[in-house]
């Protein structure tokens, strides 16, 4: 062995190395026994060099709960005072989920070279402009919490430059579901009600932490809004909200002040006014000694749209032939009677009919985080019309909420029908239930 | 780290052994056992990035960012490449390089000087822990058997967050050279770590 590549293997070991250096990408430093022997070490000497010369003292008391606070399971959403990544990681897969499923669906409406990230809007609160927004001011030193964040928003960003460049022949397709017998939406409808979906789901995870020692506020909310409005703090401690929902005031339910500046719930009893020095919104339970006159934009029109509660099952599939993915939404599906399951049948262009059944999806759905599923219990078809034979499927569980679901499948070759049906666990002769299906 | 020892310190195994079952449990999910790690070495580790960075704050984010990494990177972990010590430390090391070399660009300036004490091993005073202290000893010992120019190499390729490259223009030599005084350095200073494992076995 020669002595430099022994003096690489040194370097190498304690990170010195410049970055333009030919030993970084010499595989001998990983592969070949000596050199590994002589990085190893050279680090175990490092170590121990660094630790004999380092003057004991005791780790700060507030290290170690942080730690397991990153490392803890995902808590659900919730207004608390502990500072907590787990909302903010949902949110960042939701926004990443939904604007890519926006931006899908605007593609089909445009050409896909206009756009842009900051016209991809669906509606004034929209995942777009959130994710545009997503960075917080840098008010404090970027934590580990923060890079993580960031290169979430980086990996949106890229997806979305890659979506950017999608050609129009790759546009992805749009399926809609509905039930047996139901009236299908136009195409606007559909447009409108992903939209108003992915917008809930955005709005029902929220990011939330405590405030800093020196803020007024109790509780810090760096973006979000919870369906029915967020709630003030018992103790009538005010809340900030660092990225304030104003562009859908009036889908929020909420009123406008003459001026245009503050917010009031009224379901809430709460203000939010402007804190321009912060650059957001100080929420706070209206007294009698506050005007409540002024605010006299009311958002009935908006309000009833929004309040619109569908009854009827229905769901969307869009398919990006480019990825060979199919993000699939399903909202409003009753849960399965007793002793009964639901399936996810679909169609490929090949004939084969792959199948997954919604207890699996459901499982995976228990942390309301991204969840690898995969449909083990294939069940047995009737049909004999499946050249390839049934197909073990698996896929991406996105999240759920509120009665809405959303998942990735793999298409490798084009969805051409899609049902949800239900059926006995035991057999007993009886059809399944179709609860949505595909096509006319 | 006892692993560098371990040929002729067999006991010291029981240390990296610790370590070992507790990454591998770490590995597995296990927060306990990651409470745990931290109860036997944060104190160490925080130490050692205190020692380094001058900064309470910095250390303390290094320390955070160290077991954060090991949590996400102990099923990556090789007893057969490194001691569960030596793994973490390198895990802190190159966070603690990363904040300085931050703050090296960021710096007009940048003071060296206040590395010349980094390599003093401090007296005790009856507060160091049983399982390090015959690591400080021995580091002692062969630190003081360095002549000065292995010592200064140490010092610069342990503390200074420059590459090789920066080192060989201070030295004024070409980089290849730079690496073999290096190496060479470092090699003596295992001998004599080997040697301090031996003669305490003898």
């Amino acid at each position: 062995m020669k002595t430099n590549d022994l003096a690489d293997a040194t370097a190498h070991a304690l990170d010195l190395l410049p970055p333009d250096d030919a030993a970084r990408t010499d595989p001998r430093l990983r592969r070949d026994l000596l050199l590994t022997e002589e990085t190893r070490l050279t680090r175990e000497a490092a170590a121990a060099v660094w630790l004999a010369v380092s003057p004991l003292r005791v780790a700060p008391p507030d290290v170690l709960p942080a730690v397991l606070r990153e490392t803890g399971p995902l808590p659900q959403v919730q207004l608390s005072k502990k500072p907590s990544s787990a909302p903010l990681m949902t949110w960042v897969g939701w926004a990443a989920a939904a604007a890519f499923a926006i931006l899908f669906w605007h593609s089909r409406q445009t050409p896909p070279a206009t756009i842009t990230r900051k016209n991809f809007t669906l509606s004034e609160a929209t995942a777009s402009r959130q994710t545009d927004t997503l960075e917080p001011p840098p008010v404090t030193k970027p934590t580990p919490r923060d890079e993580r964040l960031r290169a979430e928003i980086e990996r949106l960003r890229a997806r979305l430059d890659e979506a950017n460049k999608v050609s129009l022949t790759s546009v992805p397709r749009v399926m809609s579901l509905c039930s047996p017998g139901a009236a299908r939406r136009s195409p606007e409808e559909q447009q409108e009600r992903i939209h108003r979906i992915l917008t809930a789901a955005l709005r029902s995870t929220l990011e939330a932490q405590s405030g800093a020692p020196s803020d007024p506020a109790s509780l810090v909310i760096e973006r979000g809004w919870l369906l029915g409005g967020l709630p003030i703090p018992a103790d009538g401690t005010a809340i900030r909200h660092r990225n304030f929902p104003v562009g859908s005031w009036a889908e929020l339910g909420l009123l406008r002040s003459e001026d245009g500046l503050d917010y009031y719930d009224p379901d809430k009893k709460t203000l939010w006014l402007q804190d321009r020095p912060q650059h957001g919104f100080i929420g706070r339970q209206a007294t009698s000694e506050d005007d409540l006159t002024r605010f006299n934009n009311s958002p009935e029109r908006n309000l009833a749209t929004v309040t619109e509660i569908p009854s009827q099952p229905e769901g969307f599939i869009i398919e990006d032939t480019k990825n060979k993915t199919a993000q699939v939404i399903l909202d409003q599906i009753p849960p399965p009677a007793p002793g009964h399951t639901q399936w996810i049948t679909y169609t490929n262009l090949s004939g084969e009919i792959q199948s997954l059944s919604m207890g699996d999806l459901a499982t995976s759905n228990s942390s309301n985080s991204s969840s690898q599923f995969s449909a083990n219990s294939v069940r047995a078809l009737s049909s004999g019309a499946t050249p390839g034979g049934m197909s073990f499927i698996s896929g991406t569980n996105l999240s759920a909420f509120d009665g809405t679901s959303v998942f990735l499948i793999p298409t490798t070759n084009g969805i051409t029908s899609l049902q949800v049906t239900e059926q006995s666990i035991v057999p007993n002769g009886v059809r399944p239930t179709i609860i949505l299906q595909s096509g006319p | 780290m006892g692993e560098a020892f371990q040929m002729s310190e067999p006991d010291g195994r029981a240390e990296a052994r610790d370590g070992t079952r507790l990454l591998a449990r770490i590995a597995l999910r296990d927060a306990d056992a990651l409470a745990e790690l931290y109860r036997l070495w944060g104190d160490r580790l925080y130490s050692m990035a205190l020692h380094w960075l001058r900064d309470e704050g910095s250390a303390k984010e290094a320390l955070q960012d160290c077991f954060l990494r090991v949590w996400k990177k102990a099923v990556e972990f090789d007893v057969a490449k490194s001691s569960g010590f030596s793994w973490c430390a390198m895990i802190l090391r190159g966070l603690c390089l990363d904040a300085l070399r931050k703050r090296k660009r960021r710096a007009a300036v940048w003071h060296d000087s206040e590395l010349g004490s980094l390599l003093n091993v401090p007296a005790r005073s009856g507060v160091e822990d049983l399982f390090f202290r015959e690591t400080v000893t021995k580091v002692r010992a062969a630190l003081d058997l360095l002549d000065p120019a292995e010592a200064e190499s140490i010092r610069l390729a342990l503390f200074d967050p420059g590459t090789m490259e920066d080192h060989a223009k201070r030295w004024g030599i070409p980089l290849g050279t730079a690496k073999v005084r290096l190496h060479r350095a470092m090699a003596k200073l295992r001998l004599l770590l080997e040697k301090g494992a031996d003669d305490e076995n003898q």
